[in-house]
């Protein structure tokens, strides 16, 4: 299994998108390898997968691994910020937090 | 204004909560309040009406971290309504030494269609412009386009933001405007200039200005229409600008105009190639052209294989 499961919801994918999905992997990349598993899910093309998950707001990321299930919305321009909100990047280092 | 018990036949306190829910019923955005693990601790109807699932209260869903890094956050949010495009707030509140996020979110899919349309038209009759030009000067046909798509890369390598990207764009597509004021004969003109036809040529720079700075752009396109002949020693027309004295948006497109008159063929000359333009470029790096956007230029066609698309 791998160390870190990500899910980022959105609804569609424009620049803003694709930029923040790149800055991402990225990211993913730079603390945990290949160690890690990013599925990117479009609501409007999978709309029970949001249901699911309970997404109100797109742009969403979910932390699923490590648990417990985390969730952060809204502005994902600095993926680095965003990522210390779920616990998955320490603050103000580059530590790897590991629940 | 805060009804008295005996108007409502309310208890004083049943009475205040009766009003503040009112109040926020009453509101055009969606408000929650989360509490700090972030579920949803309140809704006011019109949030329960846009975001909960058919028979199902919001109350006790969780919503995730907001977050918010300047005023507001651009989302979109599901809802029985279909997607809306929308504000997203959040501020902290504590309440009886208990943490609460407020969030709100506002729908904006109306005013963003209507941005967007305008963005559209703006940007037809920027291509519109742009093309005015190629009809006159069938050796210009794509100039504009590509000098504005290789602007665009440069700036994207030096880093700058999307606003920036976006005026770049725009400057590069109209940077030669002024050519319009040039007789067509000149401007198609085979073999020898003579310094009285290149003077005219020159004049675009000017007239382009002129032109540009009738639309109030929130870029400085006028400025880039201007100053793109400018060269960093002084040695460029029509004012003679040195260095910090050219706007960065002129420095880059300079560069652009220059690797793509280079490579292109023109009425009185063949296009000479990518290996020389990069030549020029690497020459003039840094006493006629901005060092940071020529090296970012060589880059992309000596590294990452950019070339000029056919129009």
């Amino acid at each position: 299994m791998k160390q870190v499961s990500i899910t980022i919801f959105i609804s569609q994918m424009n620049e803003k998108n694709e930029r923040a999905i790149t800055e991402l992997r990225n990211q993913l990349n730079e603390h945990f390898s290949d160690n890690y598993q990013l599925e990117v899910v479009n609501v409007l093309q999978m709309p029970e997968k949001a249901l699911e998950q309970g997404i109100f707001v797109t742009p969403t990321l979910v932390r699923n691994i490590p648990e417990p299930v985390l969730k952060v919305l809204g502005d994902l321009s600095n993926m680095r910020a965003a990522l210390t909100k779920i616990d998955l990047i320490g603050l103000g280092d580059d530590e790897v937090v590991i629940i | 204004m805060k009804l008295s018990s005996s108007e409502t036949g309310l208890p004083a306190m049943k009475q205040d909560e009766h009003l503040y829910k009112k109040l926020l019923g009453s509101l055009p955005d969606s408000i929650l309040l989360l509490d700090d693990k972030n579920v949803i601790h309140y809704a006011n109807k019109l949030a329960e009406d846009l975001l909960s699932k058919p028979g199902k209260s919001l109350l006790g869903e969780n919503f995730g971290i907001p977050f918010v890094e300047g005023e507001w956050a651009d989302v979109e949010y599901l809802t029985s309504r279909g997607l809306l495009i929308g504000e997203m707030r959040a501020s902290n509140l504590d309440i009886d030494g208990l943490h609460y996020t407020l969030v709100s979110l506002r729908d904006i899919t109306e005013r963003q269609q209507l941005r967007d349309k305008y963005k559209s038209v703006l940007m037809s009759t920027i291509t519109t412009l742009s093309k005015t030009l190629e009809v006159r000067d069938p050796y210009t046909v794509g100039h504009e386009s590509r000098v504005a798509d290789l602007s665009v890369k440069i700036a994207e390598k030096l880093g700058k933001d999307d606003f920036f990207i976006q005026g770049i764009y725009i400057s590069a597509l109209l940077h030669d405007i002024g050519k319009i004021s040039v007789p067509v004969d000149i401007l198609t003109k085979p073999g020898h200039i003579v310094d009285e036809e290149r003077n005219l040529i020159k004049t675009h720079a000017r007239v382009g200005y002129e032109i540009l700075s009738n639309i109030e752009f929130p870029w400085p396109v006028a400025n880039v229409a201007h100053q793109h002949h400018e060269r960093l020693d002084g040695s460029g027309y029509p004012l003679g600008l040195k260095g910090g004295q050219i706007i960065l948006e002129a420095q880059i497109v300079a560069v652009a105009d220059v690797a793509e008159a280079v490579m292109n063929d023109r009425p009185y000359r063949k296009g000479q190639g990518m290996d020389k333009a990069l030549e020029i470029i690497a020459i003039e790096s840094g006493s006629k052209l901005n060092a940071e956007a020529c090296a970012a230029c060589i880059e992309l066609f000596s590294k990452e294989g950019y070339s000029f698309r056919a129009y």
